[in-house]
Parts: structure tokens; C-alpha cells; sequence
């Protein structure tokens, strides 16, 4: 649904986007995540017919962005970092003025916005001026002023940011639900544990070039991050690492806290064996956690933070 | 030699202290923006290429006599130039200091800066002052530039150095005035291009309409003429400059050598209290601003205050207001969609007031039998400068201002093509201008239909009236197509709107007003019937602005051409 190829946009001596390749899938939620000033919104912007590539070529639903870009803006919804909003018209104005720019005709759009108004839970603020709304329902409107149009594609840069953890987590569900429409969503964000429960894929930018493009999983055999486990016994700690070092799918035992950190050697993932051998061994086992590798983590191993 | 240094040090602390960090701040800014560079070689240029243009007409002119008749006529030369350039710098100034001004408190408010300005140790009196003084620094520096060149002219003779002075003096504390006035409004309001022209609204209120209320009512009678004289004198710059003027061409030492000294001194006294009244609402605006953006309450302090903050939000609000379903093209509606004035009550009192006033007026010279198409006229011409500066303001902010709010990337982001958005901008601004330019075209008609008629009359009347059409007409496309594409290229609107203006401005006041309607005016009563040569001489003006619209009106689709053009470059420059 969103192809680039060998992307670039340099702004003069700056190189934004360096090479850049991507592919997203339709229906695919996926999670564009960078240090700042990696490039993820001079990328999105690219997508979205604001800014032309110097290098490269970048595709929406097929539609080459720099040849067809009115059709890409029909089939694209497009959320920015920073939403702007007019002075002097309420919401229901402002989402019916998007309406008639989609082209949408007068006769549908009251019952359009109706229905993107409830969408996005802001029945209530109908007749509310737009600069009057809090931040939150700022960036609400922002998702109903994208969704206007029902847009194959959804393109939202930081929708969540500054937003309260309530509103955090609205966004979040209507996220969820757009994808039960079947809208193919690129998002960025910094909150990354967000993104680890809604994207189907992630891709990592830094310096403009991606780092990591794929699913959470694909992401510890190629950071070479092994599986951990992490083991509570009652009673003779140290017995219990020597058990578990004489094991040959064991690479390495370490006591973090009152705790045992196990790691398996590479393509060892099961820890049905521990606990058997510990049981064995006389020894009781309390408790026994497979450590998980987050986003987070993955983000810091494979960015080094220089921003541009 | 010490005392000296401990005299500056104690000036330098004062002065650091009186406008803080912020005339720091504004400077540095100031500095690294290449329109002010820009601006600065413009205006020499323009000078230099108009003095050379005098002289090198006036020698042309005199190439054909004796040497000692080339040499008199320097003065004159030497006197068009000087008052030429002193009331292009009074006028040009006044407009530049208003627009360079209007952004200047409401530009941090919109960026939310004030809210972080106002927890820090800085000071109202600080705020105001380094703003106002860093801004003004840029045309005041326009007037500077200006002093060489004048002084080149001074060796052609016939200028005496008070006049200059004079002039400089007025300009300078006009200035400051309508700076000040711009900061107070800018205060309250947090688009620039009202403030702007909400500024130049009251000065031509203060300095065109009143004198000519005043006038007429003296004229009819009703005041006494001296009283007028004095008020006029004191607080007018048009009449005190006009009259320094007149003495300068007369070569008379007479008259009002020491008004211009006082009327400086009253024109910064009131400067000094419009600033005070800025430095009183600043606080109190952004508390007002940040309570309306929290909804009207959490912050407050008080009952009052966040009343006023809820007020303020329904003001933007306009609860009362019904929702406008999108008709037509989406672009011309949201053009329309702005209110012509910032709340109800202002817009009752504007329109009230001005046609009471005009009624007053009308009565007063029908009583007296005096010559109410002339003044209607004059009333036409006051009302035809705040309609330009309007509609310039208007259509340099139409891409500025959302510039400025940052919707303009979500605006590209619809589907409507670049032709689509400019058209909708300019049918949009221009619909938005027609409730001046109804009432224009009314008073320019009441002008000549009031005005007597005399025999023969009637072919004068119509090239009059063509001019008139066509000056006009070819002004609006040129604004139109000129304030669109500055738009497009400027990312702030006080430069696209000071752009606007000074290119709009600067030939037609160096080319002596060839398209003013006064012009216009004359040619329709020029001397009685029959005096008035052949018909090939009347048709002259009219040709004249014909072909004067066309290149105007010309430039202005081919502005709308380029704006259109570029309407996608450097969306986030």
C-alpha cells in the first residue's frame, strides 16, 4: 500500500532521507519510530505530496506520489505533528469545510461528519469553536478531519503526543478500530510502548536511513539478542547456578538481585528444561518469567541518538 | 574623560533596564532576517534612481538655454525632490510602522512565548518597550538612510535645512504614535493584518475624517475656524507638515515655526500614554489568552477574571452565532467566513458613528450651502485609502495567516489544486473587501451627482467617471494579484502585507499620484465650458488611465500566474 524506493530529500548540505526503503502492506498498523530529526516526518510529508523527493520514488496505493499527487491526497489522510486549527469556525464548520474540499457533495456531508463526529466521541463538541478545544480534543478532531474523506491509507505523525494517559488510550482504541475497517495506518511516536501493542511492524530510522523494518519478533535474531529467562528460588542460590551452568543449552547464569538471569545460547529458547533440572536438582522453584525484549531496548541497541 | 564613561555606563544600565532583554532578543532576530537588508537597499535604490531621474530631467530640461538658466532651476528641482521624499517618508513610514508593528505582542501570543515571557522576572514596561523600540529601530533606520541623499540635494539650493528637520521630526514622532497604537492593538488581537489596518482605520479617522467634519462644521459656520486652525495645528501631522510645506515652496520664514515643536511634543505625550495602556493590558491579555485556551478555568485567580477569560472565549466562540453549512466553493466560504469586526458592538459603534458623522456633515454644508459633492469626494478619497490598505492587508494575509496557524499543510493536503486555492483566495478576499467598496463606489457617486452642473458637462463627467472606473478596477487587480503572490513567497504577514503596500505605494506617490482620484476631480472641473481645449485633450487622462489600469491590472493576473505556480514550494520554509 506505501512503497518507497532508494527515497532521498536532502535540504541543501542536509540529507533528510537517505536511501530510504519501505513497504507497508494494506491493513498493516505500522510504527515509524527515530530519534529526532531522524526523518520520519520529512519522509511522511514526502507520502503526502507536501514535499518532493530529490531522489527516489515513493508510492501510494500504487500512485507514484510526485506524478499523481491529487489522487494520492484523495486516498491519503494525513494527521502532522503539530495540528493548526482556524480561528473563527466551530467544529462542525471546520470538519464540513474539509468535506467540501474532498469534494464531497453537500447533501452527504452532514450525515458524514455526523458519523465522524461520533466516531471519534465528539458529538458534544459540535458547536464549539475550534481554538477553543483542549490539546486532546484538538488532535480528536484531527483524526475526524483525516477520516473525512474515508481515505484507504491514514499517515498521522505523533497523534498522541502531549496527550493525557486517558486520551492516550482513546486514541489508541480508535486506532484498533480503524484497523478493523481495514485502513492501512503509518504512525509515528516516541511512546513506544504504544506502538509495541498496536503495530503490526515497526521500522527504525536513524540519519535518514532505515535501521529496522519488520514485526517485534524479527527484531531480536537480527539485534543477535538472545532468549533470558529469569529464575526465583527458595534456598541454595548457588547451587541453582551451578545446575543450570552445566546445562548445554545454557550459555550464561548471573544473580540480579535475588533473582537468576539465564541465558540461552543462540536458537535455545525453551525453559521447560530449568525448570525440570531445578526440581530435580531438590530445589524449589518459585517463579519463572521469560524476559522480553521491548521496543525500547531494541530502539536503544540499534540508534546511537545523534540527531541531525 | 570618566565622568564621560560613568555618565554612558549609567545610560547604558537605564536603557538596558527600561526595555530588558527583549530589545536584545528582537535585535538579534532582526538582524539574521534578510527582508530588512532587503527593504534598506530597495528604498535607497528607489531614492537614488528618483533624484536622478529629477535632475536629469530638469538638466535635459535646461540643456537647451544658457548654462546660468540650468543652474536656477536646481532649487526647484532641489525643493520637488526634498518635499517629494519628505512626505513619501512621512507617509510610507506611518503605513510601515503600522504593519512592521501589528505582529509584534500578538506573534507571541499566538506562539504561546508570552506565556513563558510573563513567569520570568521580565516586566510589562520591559515587553512593550523592547518590542516597540527593536521594531521601530527598522524604519527609523529607513529614515536615516535617507539623510545622505537629502543632504546631495541640499547642494542644489532652494531647501532650508528647517524644512528637512522639520519634516524628519514630524515623521519620526508620527511614528512613534502609530507604533505605539499598532503595539496597544496588537495586544488584544492576534491576527496582524487586523491590527494593521484597524490602526491606519483610526488614523485616518483621527487625521482625515474628524479635520473635515471639523472643517465643514467651521465652514458652515457652526465652530469657529480659528479654534479649528489650533486643534488642527497641534494634533494633526497632515496639517502640520502640509503647512511647513507650503511655507518651504513659498520661500516664507512666517508662519508656524514653533508649532511643529510643540505639536512633536503632543503627539509623543500621547504615544507615551497608548504605551502605558499596553504595558497595563499586557498582563492582563495573556492571562485572558492562556484561560481561554484552558477552557476558562482552571488557572484563575478571581470570579472577574475568569469571567473575562470566559467571555473572551465566546467571543471566538460566538455561541450566538448559527452553524454555517460549507456552500460553494469550500475556499470563498471559509474566506467569507471571517467576521468583518472582531465582535458586535464594534461593529455597531464603527458604522453607527461613520454614518452619523457623514449625516452630520452632509447637513452642515446643505445648510450652509457648500459644496457637498466636493466634500463627499474628499470623504470618497479617505474611505478609497483605507479600502486599498484593506484589501492589501486581506489578500497578503489570505496565504500568510495560515501560514502562521499552520493549517496551510493541511489545507494542500485536500485535493483541490493550486489553481482552485488561488481563485477561491482572491474571489474570496475580494467578496470579504465589497463592504468598503460598495459604499466607495456610493460616495464617489453621491460626489458628482451632488456636485452643481454646469453646461457641457456631460463628456467631462464621463471620462471623469471612466478614470476613475478604471483607476480603480486595474488597483484591485493589482493588489489582488501583487498581496496573493507575496503571500505565497513571505512566510510572515507583516512583511507580506509591508511588501504589498510599498510596492503599491511607492511609484504612484513618486509618479505624483497619476492615478489619484483628485486628478479626476480636477478634470471634471477644469475651468468653465468651453475653456477647456478640444475633446483630444480631455481624452488624454482617460487614455492615460486606461492604459495605466491595463498594465496594472496586467501585472496583477500575472502575479495571480506565479503565485499559483508556486503555491507548493517550500510549504514548510
Amino acid at each position: 500500500m506505501i512503497e518507497t524506493r532508494k527515497l532521498s530529500k536532502n535540504f541543501g548540505e542536509l540529507v533528510a532521507v537517505d536511501n530510504l526503503d519501505l513497504n507497508i502492506e494494506a491493513g498493516d498498523i505500522f510504527g515509524f519510530i527515530g530519534p529526532n530529526g531522524a526523518g520520519k516526518t520529512t519522509t511522511m510529508r514526502v507520502l503526502v505530496t507536501l514535499l518532493e523527493p530529490t531522489s527516489g520514488a515513493a508510492f501510494v496505493d500504487g500512485l507514484d506520489v510526485t506524478k499523481k499527487g491529487r489522487e494520492v491526497r484523495r486516498r491519503v489522510g494525513y494527521m502532522p505533528d503539530f495540528m493548526g486549527v482556524y480561528d473563527d469556525l466551530k467544529v462542525f464548520e471546520y470538519l464540513e469545510f474539509f468535506a467540501a474540499a474532498f469534494g464531497i457533495e453537500y447533501r452527504k456531508r452532514k450525515s458524514i461528519v455526523d458519523g465522524v463526529l461520533e466516531l471519534t466521541d465528539l458529538e458534544s463538541k459540535r458547536n464549539t469553536a475550534v481554538d477553543s478545544l483542549s490539546r486532546g480534543m484538538q488532535q480528536r478532531l484531527g483524526l475526524a478531519r483525516v477520516l473525512i474523506h474515508d481515505p484507504k491509507v491514514l499517515i498521522l505523525d505523533e497523534p498522541a503526543s502531549g496527550l493525557d494517559p486517558r486520551a492516550r488510550i482513546e486514541i489508541r482504541e480508535l486506532l484498533r478500530e480503524l484497523k478493523k475497517m481495514g485502513k492501512t495506518i503509518m504512525i509515528s511516536s516516541h511512546i513506544l510502548s504504544e506502538l509495541e501493542e498496536i503495530c503490526d511492524r515497526v521500522g527504525i530510522i536513524e540519519h535518514g536511513r532505515l535501521v529496522f523494518g519488520g514485526t517485534l519478533d524479527e527484531i531480536r535474531p537480527h539485534l543477535g539478542i538472545h532468549s533470558k529467562v529469569r529464575v526465583q528460588v527458595l534456598g541454595d542460590e548457588q547451587k541453582a547456578v551451578e545446575l543450570l551452568a552445566a546445562l548445554p543449552q545454557v550459555e550464561q547464569v548471573e544473580v540480579v538481585g535475588d533473582a537468576l538471569s539465564v541465558t540461552f545460547r543462540e536458537g535455545e529458547t525453551t525453559d521447560g528444561v530449568i525448570a525440570r533440572t531445578l526440581v530435580n536438582g531438590g530445589l524449589d522453584l518459585v517463579s519463572l518469567q521469560p524476559e522480553q525484549l521491548k521496543l525500547d531496548d531494541a530502539f536503544l541497541k540499534l540508534t546511537k541518538g545523534i540527531v541531525h | 574623560m570618566q565622568r564621560q564613561a560613568v555618565l554612558n555606563s549609567l545610560w547604558h544600565s537605564s536603557f538596558v533596564r527600561l526595555t530588558g532583554p527583549m530589545f536584545d532578543k528582537e535585535l538579534r532576530v532582526a538582524s539574521r532576517q534578510r527582508r530588512h537588508y532587503l527593504l534598506r537597499f530597495g528604498y535607497v535604490a528607489l531614492l537614488t534612481l528618483f533624484i536622478a531621474y529629477v535632475w536629469l530631467t530638469v538638466a535635459r530640461i535646461g540643456s537647451k538655454g544658457p548654462a546660468v538658466v540650468r543652474v536656477s532651476r536646481m532649487p526647484e528641482a532641489g525643493k520637488y525632490i526634498v518635499t517629494c521624499v519628505v512626505w513619501f517618508q512621512f507617509i510610507g513610514g506611518s503605513f510601515l510602522t503600522a504593519v512592521m508593528l501589528s505582529g509584534s505582542i500578538s506573534s507571541e501570543v499566538r506562539q504561546r512565548t508570552l506565556d513563558a515571557l510573563l513567569v520570568t522576572p521580565i516586566s510589562g514596561v520591559q515587553i512593550v518597550l523592547g518590542k516597540l523600540l527593536s521594531k521601530m529601530l527598522q524604519p527609523i533606520l529607513l529614515l536615516a538612510v535617507s539623510l545622505p541623499l537629502l543632504t546631495v540635494v541640499r547642494v542644489f539650493g532652494g531647501v532650508p535645512w528647517a524644512y528637512v528637520a522639520s519634516g524628519l521630526c514630524i515623521t519620526l514622532s508620527t511614528m512613534v504614535f502609530v507604533g505605539c497604537l499598532s503595539v496597544l492593538l496588537s495586544v488584544t488581537n492576534r491576527q496582524a493584518h487586523h491590527v494593521a489596518t484597524t490602526v491606519i482605520f483610526w488614523c485616518l479617522v483621527l487625521w482625515g475624517g474628524v479635520p473635515l467634519l471639523l472643517t465643514v462644521l467651521s465652514a458652515a459656520g457652526y465652530l469657529n475656524a480659528a479654534a479649528i486652525q489650533t486643534v488642527l495645528m497641534t494634533t494633526n501631522p497632515f496639517a502640520v507638515l502640509l503647512a511647513q510645506t507650503s511655507t518651504m515652496l513659498a520661500a516664507s520664514t512666517a508662519g508656524a515655526a514653533m508649532s511643529w515643536r510643540f505639536h512633536c511634543l503632543i503627539l509623543l505625550a500621547a504615544a507615551a500614554v497608548v504605551s502605558i495602556v499596553a504595558v497595563w493590558r499586557v498582563r492582563r491579555a495573556t492571562l485572558v489568552s492562556i484561560l481561554a485556551r484552558a477552557g476558562g478555568g482552571h488557572a484563575s485567580r478571581s470570579k472577574a477574571r475568569r469571567e473575562t477569560a470566559g467571555r473572551r472565549a465566546r467571543t471566538h466562540a460566538r455561541p450566538w452565532a448559527p452553524i454555517r453549512r460549507v456552500k460553494g466553493a469550500p475556499i470563498v466560504w471559509k474566506e467569507l467566513c471571517r467576521p468583518l469586526f472582531p465582535t458586535r458592538l464594534r461593529a455597531v459603534v464603527t458604522v453607527g458613528v461613520s454614518v452619523v458623522a457623514v449625516a452630520v456633515m452632509s447637513a452642515a454644508l446643505v445648510f450652509a450651502r457648500g459644496p457637498v459633492g466636493f466634500a463627499f469626494f474628499v470623504l470618497a478619497q479617505i474611505l478609497q485609502l483605507l479600502f486599498i490598505v484593506r484589501l492589501a492587508a486581506s489578500a497578503a494575509s489570505a496565504i500568510t495567516r495560515e501560514k502562521e496557524a499552520r493549517t496551510w499543510p493541511i489545507l494542500l493536503m485536500t485535493p483541490l489544486d493550486n489553481r482552485e486555492i488561488v481563485r477561491g483566495k482572491v474571489v474570496g478576499v475580494f467578496r470579504w473587501n465589497l463592504c468598503l467598496l460598495i459604499p466607495l463606489c456610493v460616495l464617489y457617486l453621491l460626489g458628482y451627482v451632488l456636485s452643481p452642473p454646469t453646461a457641457g458637462d456631460l463628456i467631462r463627467l464621463a471620462v471623469s467617471v471612466g478614470s476613475l472606473v478604471f483607476g480603480l478596477a486595474g488597483s484591485i487587480v493589482f493588489l489582488l494579484g501583487l498581496g496573493m503572490y507575496l503571500s505565497v513567497r513571505l512566510k510572515t504577514t507583516a512583511a507580506a502585507v509591508a511588501a504589498t503596500l510599498g510596492i503599491y505605494i511607492a511609484p504612484k506617490f513618486f509618479c505624483c499620484g497619476g492615478l489619484s482620484p483628485l486628478l479626476f476631480w480636477s478634470v471634471r472641473h477644469a475651468g468653465p465650458p468651453g475653456t477647456q481645449g478640444p475633446l483630444g485633450m480631455l481624452l488624454i487622462p482617460l487614455l492615460l488611465a486606461v492604459g495605466i489600469a491595463t498594465v496594472y491590472g496586467g501585472l496583477g493576473w500575472l502575479f495571480v500566474r506565479a503565485a499559483t505556480g508556486r503555491l507548493r514550494r517550500n510549504v514548510f520554509g
